[in-house]
């Protein structure tokens, strides 16, 4: 314990520091996201299809590879900043991206399900995107949700996919560690959404958070403290937050079937799993695939992920482990060194 | 001490001013003020409540004569009562996360009991509207209930918290700064936070919770139907209808555009093939007609 003398003096100063990081806060410019240049190639009701420029003109033939992001949060996660870029690591690799940014529902797309987001736009995407580049096959990297839906895409169409990539992507939803799981597993999702609508994203930031109360809603701020005077990381702190706040509400029915179905029933590992009338068999994945998981995941555990491995029928299956949580896996210094790489690698030696 | 709390307030005026030029908008707007603002404030409570009770030690017997490093190395047991009020303020000042913002979209009018509020004593008018009124109400009061069950579930886990670094201290020996302490204790709250999420009763608490929300939300849907019909507004349940009839037209229109690609297809396939059937004819054709000019053919044909 500090001393009776001490302890005035440096709640004083913790007070001071709080005042002035309040003050540089106040002078930061407005964060920007991204960055990295982009067209837009397809739309389709909010959805929107970018498609990445690279910088480097190094590859002359690049291989082509559509992200397929989650509907909670938003896609700039992985185009955060310049130096911090799944985005640019990817293209740097040599390939060709392009990435679904599935925009914010309103009320008129209360009634969009799984099916229409997978056998609808993430389909009419892969089209768009063959038949553009004059390609039969495309590789897919699903992030998270987003790598739950390409199972399902992958495994409904295989014929359109030639590699799978997931990240930190849930699978079983009943491992003893999943924590969102159980906060879900007595919520009436029916009456839920039904009275909702669409599912507010507060309620989903919410539940994020309770994930890690502490941390995420207390720590995390009295840290803020210790770059206060660092502009740029002040500036990245402040870019985050943006990030983490801006949820999209969820279109109803698809929330309906991902929690009713994925995590209160578990239907990947249990079966019986359909989307639209067609009925998923992880089994029929016979694609290389690598799934990439983070070893301490709070949101994702990795045995989450892991239990791929028995669920496909592929016999070219790898896996990556990055040592560190469900975020930094896109944004930390460390992943930007080893996980487009090693993504770009794996793809390049199967194309 | 009141310099502290003084210069709180006026950190947080400075907040309150960037927070209207926060360039963050719309669904980008974040709770990062809320956070900064309420942990300045906790800090400036923090820093009465301790140093109040450090007074209070004072008069105890740490004398003024006394060096402050002496009063510093009070037994473990006295040290965690110092932390107390320290940890009692995080109480109030640190909750998890708030469900508030989820009902942000419902207006004040309708989150006030109807005696006390001009808007809905003018709006009851039938029996049936007091009725789903009584029904808003009392699925509030439940709602209310059930948070503070999960309020209560906070409040154990900062209590343990509390008891488990108070041990702690006891057993070491150690002189922790209050940046220490602070760590300390969300270390120790998070652990028996993982522990206590392990039980059933929390899957339970939550989903309680979650679902009272539902039929708070249920509830105040069927009154603002009912005020939508008084204003000759839309409902929502029209909306819907609407947005279902909007969606079904669309799934038609891809279904028939799906078509249409499809017979375009086949019509492309036919066409190459018949181009491809009639490329020896007209081979045939050129042999037979040798000598015609190109001209005459198409004058003939």
């Amino acid at each position: 314990m500090p001393s009776s003398m001490q302890l005035p003096a440096n709640l004083m100063e913790y007070n001071q520091q709080l005042q002035r990081c309040i003050e540089a806060m106040g002078g930061l410019d407005k964060v920007e996201t991204g960055g990295t240049p982009r067209d837009t190639v397809y739309r389709e009701n909010k959805l929107v299809l970018y498609r990445y420029r690279a910088q480097k003109k190094s590859h002359t033939k690049r291989i082509p590879l559509l992200i397929v992001y989650a509907l909670v949060n938003r896609p700039y996660m992985m185009d955060l900043q310049p130096d911090r870029s799944t985005i640019r690591g990817l293209l740097d690799a040599g390939l060709d991206v392009f990435m679904i940014d599935w925009g914010y529902p309103e009320s008129s797309d209360r009634l969009l399900g799984l099916d229409d987001y997978i056998n609808g736009y993430i389909d009419h995407c892969v089209d768009h995107i063959c038949e553009t580049l004059k390609i039969k096959k495309l590789n897919v990297l699903g992030v998270c949700q987003g790598g739950t839906f390409s199972l399902c895409y992958v495994a409904l169409q295989p014929a359109k996919i030639s590699n799978l990539v997931t990240m930190v992507t849930p699978v079983d939803f009943h491992t003893p560690d999943n924590l969102l799981a159980r906060m879900v597993k007595r919520v009436d999702v029916d009456s839920l959404v039904d009275a909702f609508g669409n599912v507010p994203g507060e309620l989903l930031n919410w539940l994020f958070l309770s994930l890690k109360p502490f941390r995420l809603t207390t720590q995390k701020y009295v840290n803020l403290l210790d770059i206060m005077d660092n502009k740029q990381k002040l500036e990245n702190f402040v870019r985050m937050e943006k990030w983490i706040a801006d949820s999209p509400d969820q279109a109803g029915e698809a929330f309906r079937q991902f929690i009713g179905d994925f995590f209160q029933e578990n239907k990947l590992i249990t079966g019986g799993l359909k989307i639209g009338d067609h009925a998923v068999d992880l089994k029929k994945i016979k694609h290389p695939v690598l799934n990439v998981f983070a070893s301490e995941d709070h949101l994702v555990p990795p045995a989450a992920s892991k239990a791929l491995k028995s669920q496909v029928g592929s016999d070219d299956y790898s896996e990556l482990e990055f040592r560190g949580g469900h975020i930094g896996i896109y944004v930390s210094s460390r992943a930007q060194d080893q996980i487009p790489a090693a993504i770009g690698d794996w793809l390049t030696a199967r194309s | 001490m009141r310099q502290i709390f003084l210069s709180s307030v006026g950190a947080a005026g400075a907040a309150r001013n960037y927070g209207e030029n926060i360039p963050l908008t719309g669904q980008e707007q974040p709770d990062l003020w809320q956070a900064l603002l309420r942990t300045q404030q906790a800090y400036a409570e923090f820093a009465q409540a301790w140093i109040s009770e450090l007074s209070g030690s004072k008069q105890a017997g740490h004398t003024a004569g006394q060096a402050p490093d002496e009063a510093s190395t009070a037994s473990g047991i006295e040290a965690a009562d110092t932390a107390k009020p320290w940890f009692d303020a995080a109480q109030r000042f640190f909750p998890l996360p708030q469900l508030g913002n989820t009902f942000a979209a419902i207006p004040d009018a309708l989150t006030n009991p109807a005696d006390s509020n001009p808007f809905l004593s003018a709006f009851i008018q039938s029996p049936r509207q007091r009725c789903l009124l009584d029904g808003w109400q009392r699925e509030n009061a439940n709602y209310h209930q059930e948070l503070k069950k999960y309020q209560a579930f906070c409040s154990e886990v900062f209590q343990e918290s509390f008891q488990r670094i108070s041990k702690h201290l006891e057993n070491s020996q150690e002189r922790a700064g209050e940046r220490d302490l602070f760590d300390l204790w969300i270390d120790t709250a998070e652990e028996i936070y993982a522990e206590k999420t392990q039980d059933d009763n929390f899957e339970t608490l939550i989903g309680n919770l979650i679902n009272a929300m539902a039929r708070v939300r249920h509830q105040y849907n069927l009154v603002s139907e009912e005020v939508s019909v008084v204003f000759n507004l839309p409902a929502r349940s029209e909306i819907d209808k609407m947005n279902e009839k909007l969606m079904s037209v669309q799934n038609r229109i891809s279904k028939l555009e799906t078509h249409v690609e499809s017979l375009n297809n086949q019509i492309e396939v036919v066409e190459t093939e018949t181009a491809a059937k009639k490329l020896p004819v007209k081979k045939i054709r050129k042999k037979r007609t040798s000598g015609t000019s190109i001209k005459k053919r198409i004058k003939t044909s």
